[in-house]
């Protein structure tokens, strides 16, 4: 039991920390919260639903044809992702923060409304993508069984995460961006394309919400535009938990908040439906001891 | 103090004409709702927003504190409008039978009812001391003429509405009863309806006075209870979170908002996810003529809450508020309590948010804990935004149209009505990058101010 919910746990942590890496670059690059994250990701999995639909790709699952689809949730969010940034951030960047983060919580309104508009506001199923049934047990061991799709989320995270690790660490680009995250107008006098780089930056986090928009429904084969409602705020706490700005304390926000949820919903009594409140409850309490997050940096302010 | 003094000699008209200009708007918008007191020239439809538009004011002017005047940046505001909704309907709903709807009269033997009593007493003794000490506040204070003229203006205008309320009875009544009556009088009205006692409208002069006080009394306890219950909230929020600042303030108080929200509705007696009922139309018509009385209590209170505000920050304790605001470590050198004036202003921001939820719950008759979720605290803040940050007749400019924009969308054709939330928020968006290049700087004045 124990070990099941463990498995659980880490499941919906890998997917938070997808997101949250999204939180954390815009931040680290911008010192915006971008509150349209989450619809970023509710875009990724509608995407998939009406890639797969209109390409029928689901009536016989293939591993292409999920990785097709896949590739095209990247690209549309992408592409949406730097389209934002370009439309309603850009032209606010010298303002005062707090009316980014309105114009931010503007578009969220306007990406899960016009949603609704457009897809409608029920829930649809999404269909099976994994060749083999996503929920069949790959393998079991004491007593437990892994699904097929916690082994391929679990996969697809660690892959994407050594990728951005690589493209941070290692690439040019990815120098840039750390760069820009240290000190934006240092960056510039540097000679590094400012603009480029936040779209950059906002393109990477789209494709990683994509992921986990397109993961999520096929773990939970359902559908709506208010899906990224809720995950994107626990996104941003784990971000936050995990020191905002830092990559590897997104992941580590996304894992301890995920193993927290399922704890609580699993041991506390009527604890399913204290989850959501737990989440914020952590997010306070670490906070206090610590208000730069876990692994973040104490800035020492300057008189 | 320099700054205030320049500010007013050397803008003088100007700064007349900013603290004036916003009172025949709300001067229009009590005009309105004494036309609801007509059956038939508003419907419940537009009943509702006008009573929506008020509880908005009280909610914005009070964020407006928090987030402009002192300069923290809450995201929790719904939480607190949650506690004092529920704390003030559960009292309604589970007290408010004590005093017996019939006679008037109280059960003395009980000692609950008899604590009631006195609960009730000291809060209506208490709420009048403060109010008249505002008024007095208000005009002592102010220097000039042009200054208090708003609080001149206000105080007729109350009195004004008190007497075009109450006159509607018609009661010929002895002079010295007269004053009590006029003030009294559209209290007991509302709070007949508000408890279902089906006593007819023009009955309550002819009561005994205290009796007659007694079921305002019991409506203002609700209220009050609701407001002292999410003060305590605040404080309980307000006293850890504090210490943090800019974003991880407002996420941590988004937080707090949602712990709330996420308690009630796992709370029994609160109804849990189904909601909480509260019997007080039991004999009215409906929402439209339920508007018609407690459409006083709802600009009363929008209209005391700004005064009261409006006076905070122009004290010396709003002074020390604001200084806070500019930059803490510089206060803290001026031997400025950095943590009091913070807590203090959260505190009383989450005060009026409780009264204005309590008004909320008593109003719709019916909570639901999702009704105060995430985005309505996030409205609150973006009317606080739009209106000017420290500004409160932007919040409560901002409050009115936020309020009427949706409802305006929805009375278009088909296609706008359908996708009006689509539009509003597009406007938004367009709003805020309009409003970067700053052509209705005149509009939308307030503070320049970031996060941090």
């Amino acid at each position: 039991m124990f070990l099941q919910q463990l498995i659980n746990g880490i499941t919906s942590g890998a997917i938070y920390a997808l997101i949250a890496v999204g939180y954390t670059m815009v931040y680290g690059v911008l010192r915006l919260i971008n509150f349209a994250h989450g619809d970023i990701y509710m875009i990724g999995a509608m995407t998939g639903l009406y890639a797969s639909r209109w390409m029928k790709l689901s009536d016989e699952p293939r591993w292409s044809s999920l990785l097709l689809v896949l590739l095209m949730a990247m690209i549309v969010c992408a592409i949406l992702g730097a389209l934002i940034e370009f439309l309603a951030y850009r032209p606010l960047r010298n303002q005062p923060r707090i009316n980014s983060l309105i114009t931010a919580i503007g578009i969220s309104m306007f990406l899960e409304f016009g949603g609704q508009q457009v897809f409608g506001a029920t829930p649809q199923a999404f269909p099976e993508m994994m060749p083999g049934g996503s929920g069949t047990a790959m393998f079991t061991f004491y007593g437990i069984s892994v699904a097929r799709v916690d082994v391929l989320i679990l996969a697809t995270t660690l892959l994407m995460m050594l990728a951005l690790s690589w493209m941070v660490m290692k690439t040019r680009t990815g120098l840039a961006l750390r760069a820009v995250s240290f000190r934006f107008d240092t960056a510039a006098l540097m000679g590094i394309n400012i603009n480029r780089i936040v779209s950059f930056t906002f393109v990477l986090g789209s494709i990683l919400a994509a992921v986990a928009g397109v993961l999520v429904a096929i773990k939970f084969p359902k559908v709506d535009p208010l899906m990224g409602l809720m995950p994107g705020v626990k996104a941003f706490i784990a971000a936050v938990l995990g020191g905002i700005g830092n990559l590897p304390g997104a992941v580590a926000g996304g894992l301890l908040l995920g193993l927290v949820e399922v704890f609580v919903a699993g041991y506390m009594p009527q604890g399913s439906q204290y989850r959501d409140g737990a989440a914020f409850v952590i997010l306070i309490a670490v906070l206090l001891v610590k208000p730069s997050g876990l692994l973040g940096k104490n800035v020492i302010e300057k008189v | 103090m320099s700054s205030r003094k320049s500010d007013q000699s050397g803008h003088a008209l100007g700064s007349a004409l900013k603290s004036a200009w916003l009172l025949p708007a709300l001067f229009g918008l009590w005009w309105i709702g004494t036309r609801v007191e007509n059956p038939g020239v508003f419907d419940p439809y537009y009943a509702r927003i006008v009573m929506l538009i008020g509880i908005n004011i009280t909610l914005a002017v009070s964020l407006q504190l928090i987030n402009g005047i002192s300069g923290q940046f809450s995201l929790g505001h719904a939480g607190f409008m949650a506690v004092g909704a529920y704390i003030g309907s559960y009292a309604t709903t589970t007290f408010g039978g004590i005093i017996t709807p019939k006679d008037d009269l109280i059960d003395f033997a009980n000692p609950c009812a008899m604590a009631w009593y006195f609960i009730c007493l000291g809060i209506v003794v208490g709420l009048g001391i403060v109010v008249v000490y505002g008024m007095f506040a208000l005009i002592r204070e102010s220097s000039r003429l042009h200054a208090s003229l708003p609080g001149i203006l206000m105080l007729l205008v109350l009195a004004w509405v008190i007497f075009d309320v109450s006159a509607s009875a018609g009661n010929p009544v002895a002079p010295a009863y007269f004053v009590w009556s006029r003030i009294f009088g559209l209290l007991p009205r509302t709070f007949d309806t508000l408890m279902s006692a089906g006593l007819p409208a023009a009955s309550h002069c002819s009561a005994w006075l205290p009796q007659v006080m007694l079921k305002p009394i019991c409506f203002l306890t609700a209220l009050f209870g609701g407001g002292v219950f999410a003060a305590i909230a605040g404080l309980l929020v307000g006293l850890p979170t504090l210490r943090l600042r800019g974003d991880y303030l407002a996420i941590a108080t988004l937080g707090a908002g949602e712990i709330i929200r996420v308690v009630i509705t796992n709370s029994e007696p609160l109804g849990r996810a189904t909601g909480l009922s509260i019997p007080v139309y039991a004999n009215s018509a409906g929402a439209g003529e339920a508007a018609h009385y407690i459409f006083p209590w709802v600009y009363g209170v929008a209209l005391i809450t700004t005064l009261l505000i409006w006076r905070l920050k122009h004290s010396a304790k709003g002074r020390a508020i604001a200084a806070v605001r500019e930059d803490e470590i510089a206060a803290a050198a001026m031997g400025i309590d950095i943590t009091h004036h913070k807590v203090i202003a959260f505190i009383i921001g989450a005060f009026f948010a409780g009264v204005a939820g309590a008004l909320y719950g008593h109003y719709d008759g019916y909570l639901n804990p999702n009704t105060f979720n995430i985005m309505r605290s996030i409205e609150l803040v973006v009317m606080v935004t739009l209106g000017g940050l420290g500004s409160i007749w932007g919040a409560i400019v901002a409050a009115i149209v936020l309020t009427l924009l949706p409802e305006v969308l929805r009375n278009q054709p088909v296609f706008i009505k359908e996708s009006r939330m689509v539009i509003y928020s597009l406007l938004l968006v367009l709003i805020m990058i309009c409003r970067a290049k700053r052509p209705w700087r005149w509009v939308l004045r307030g503070r320049r101010a970031d996060l941090a």
